[in-house]
């Protein structure tokens, strides 16, 4: 049975539509969240990376908490915020994709944060103290320091993804898996499961393992001081 | 020569103590300046000050006759720093060396000029499109170098760029160091533990504790010590405490704390004293050839140890009191020099300096205290 169901989830993955489209949602979705956490991320792990102020370790200690914040809390707070009688609950935003990227972005930033911060203060100070010598402004000290932990700023990245794209906690409760409109493969793979159709489930399955795989891949290679070429 | 940065009342603490404390400091357009002292002296410190890359707690920092501090971008364009450690970014030589130019914002076909250029002139051609991390230390740290001098400061800041660096790799980078000071009219402050690389400095100022202990001509600095601790860090071996007994001639007759000797000096000077001069200018001559005693500084010595030191011996001799030379070999094997070997030791009357004993308070090299008796023996410093 087991080799038969693996075949159908192979010829699933060869022509049909459904699953590729819920591939493609899935790495829209996670891949439109970790973006934007990079957008807030760099920035935000620049900035605490390069500066020294009263309450910093506090500050990274909260940012690497977060890391290990559970899927589903981070859904029931984001749902508390958009459901109907929740402060954004006028946008009306609740089971529908973007409320599935804001939740994910929720769980991705502080990674990207917590492993920015930790790759820009990883760079020596002698280093950035030689660009200023050499006339760097901030920005440039700043843009250095980014160039110089750039494996790490990249390892955040994937870490990131690879956090998100197999939660199913959060996605599920702030999406619904509605099929055709918010169902990714996480929650996907739950529903046909529990419909007995195991094909679609191991099909996408494998999808996601690819992923995860190729992303420890990058992650191995992303040890830091080291780019792929 | 114009004044192009000084520092007033320059204070900065760290963990609450303080660690620079330098009423004035200047350099003119042109001029180079050597800071020496003991490590925690605050030369780096003061350096990066300088450089604007820090902030001091308190004082006053003008460049070019403008108040400046690290926020002024327009003052550090206008310097460049190397320091101790290369610091060379990810990238290619080329790209290193291209840094502070595209900081400038010149044309990109202005910057391959000057990178071209200054490669060549730096024996680094060959290297340009390495990657700067695989580079040797002396190679490393040339390019360091080269990326400072490549955008032409006006002011140049250098700490201990040969400190971390093998003998041989150092003594190619002074070269480099050298021609750069002699050659490129450009400011220099430089920080350094060498007395070689001091004497290429038209201004030497001795730092210990934070604080300008004494600064000056190089080449006056070099001949006169103000006190104990400025003797120790120039390099004088010998630092004998005395008492001067008369005055003639411009010069001092010192009686010597340890038995009957007497050391004349054509320094003048009053009161306790400690007379101050360097092994290397001790003469010595076979004791069978020794003139009669009693003429100028020249004592009957006997051999108590010979150590080597690289190019030469250190010759510890005992006269009564204790002294250090230093000998060439080819010298050392005519004297036919070995423990308890007799010979006569002459120290000329120019080369003893006098340092009153109220500065012999003053904290040595190695940070101890020399007190009154610590200059009775001869010391070394390594």
């Amino acid at each position: 049975m087991i080799r038969e169901t693996f075949s159908q989830a192979l010829s699933m993955l060869a022509g049909d539509p459904q699953v590729w489209e819920i591939i493609l949602r899935s790495l829209v979705v996670s891949g439109t969240a970790v973006l934007s956490a990079a957008l807030v991320g760099i920035p935000l792990g620049l900035l605490l990376g390069l500066s020294r102020f009263r309450g910093r370790g506090a500050v990274v200690t909260l940012v690497n908490t977060g890391m290990a914040l559970p899927p589903v809390v981070v859904g029931l707070f984001v749902y508390l915020l958009l459901s109907r009688s929740g402060p954004l609950g006028s946008l009306g935003l609740l089971y529908t994709k973007q409320a599935m990227v804001a939740a994910q972005l929720v769980m991705a930033l502080p990674f990207v944060l917590g492993i920015t911060v930790t790759g820009i203060g990883s760079v020596p100070r002698e280093l950035l103290m030689q660009a200023r010598s050499l006339g760097a402004g901030r920005l440039q000290v700043a843009l250095l320091a980014l160039r110089e932990a750039r494996a790490l700023v990249m390892l955040a990245l994937v870490a990131g993804m690879g956090r998100v794209i197999a939660e199913v906690g959060a996605v599920m409760m702030v999406g619904g898996n509605f099929r055709g409109e918010t169902q990714v493969m996480t929650t996907a793979i739950m529903e046909e499961v529990r419909k007995g159709n195991y094909s679609l489930g191991l099909a996408l399955g494998l999808i996601l393992l690819t992923i995860a795989l190729a992303a420890n891949t990058l992650m191995m290679r992303l040890k830091p001081g080291r780019l792929p070429v | 020569m114009s004044v192009l940065l000084e520092a007033r009342e320059v204070r900065r603490r760290y963990r609450g103590r303080l660690v620079l404390d330098v009423a004035e400091f200047r350099v003119a357009r042109g001029e180079s300046v050597c800071l020496m002292g003991p490590n925690g002296a605050g030369k780096s410190t003061l350096l990066r000050i300088l450089n604007l890359v820090e902030d001091a707690d308190a004082g006053e920092i003008r460049f070019a006759g403008a108040r400046v501090d690290s926020g002024s971008r327009w003052a550090r364009l206008r310097m460049a720093g190397v320091f101790q450690h290369p610091c060379l970014f990810r990238g290619s030589v080329a790209d290193n060396v291209a840094y502070g130019l595209r900081m400038r914002r010149l044309p990109r076909n202005e910057i391959s000029r000057r990178v071209e250029s200054v490669l060549a002139a730096f024996g680094l051609a060959s290297l340009a499109n390495r990657d700067a991390r695989e580079l040797s230390g002396g190679q490393a740290q040339r390019v360091a170098l080269a990326r400072a001098v490549v955008v032409e400061p006006e002011l140049l800041f250098l700490d201990e760029p040969a400190e971390s660096l093998d003998p041989l790799a150092s003594a190619d980078f002074q070269d480099d160091l050298r021609r750069v000071i002699e050659y490129l009219n450009t400011a220099v402050v430089f920080v350094t533990h060498s007395l070689a690389e001091a004497a290429f400095a038209d201004r030497l100022l001795l730092m210990a504790d934070g604080e300008v202990r004494q600064s000056g001509p190089a080449a006056e600095v070099m001949r006169s010590p103000v006190d104990l601790f400025a003797a120790r860090l120039l390099g004088f071996e010998n630092l004998l405490p005395g008492r001067v007994s008369t005055l003639m001639d411009g010069g001092a007759v010192v009686e010597l704390r340890q038995g009957p000797f007497r050391l004349y000096s054509e320094r003048p000077a009053a009161g306790a004293v400690t007379a101050c001069f360097r092994a290397g200018e001790v003469l010595l001559r076979p004791a069978e050839r020794r003139g009669p005693h009693g003429r100028v500084n020249r004592f009957p010595a006997t051999v108590k140890a010979l150590e080597p030191t690289g190019s030469s011996w250190q010759v510890t001799l005992d006269c009564g009191f204790e002294i250090r030379a230093r000998v060439s070999h080819p010298e050392s094997l005519r004297l036919r020099l070995a423990p308890g070997t007799a010979v006569e030791a002459h120290v000329p009357p120019s080369a003893v300096h006098l340092v009153g004993r109220g500065a012999s308070a003053a904290t040595a090299a190695d940070g101890s205290d020399v007190g009154d008796d610590a200059g009775a023996e001869a010391v070394s410093r390594a």
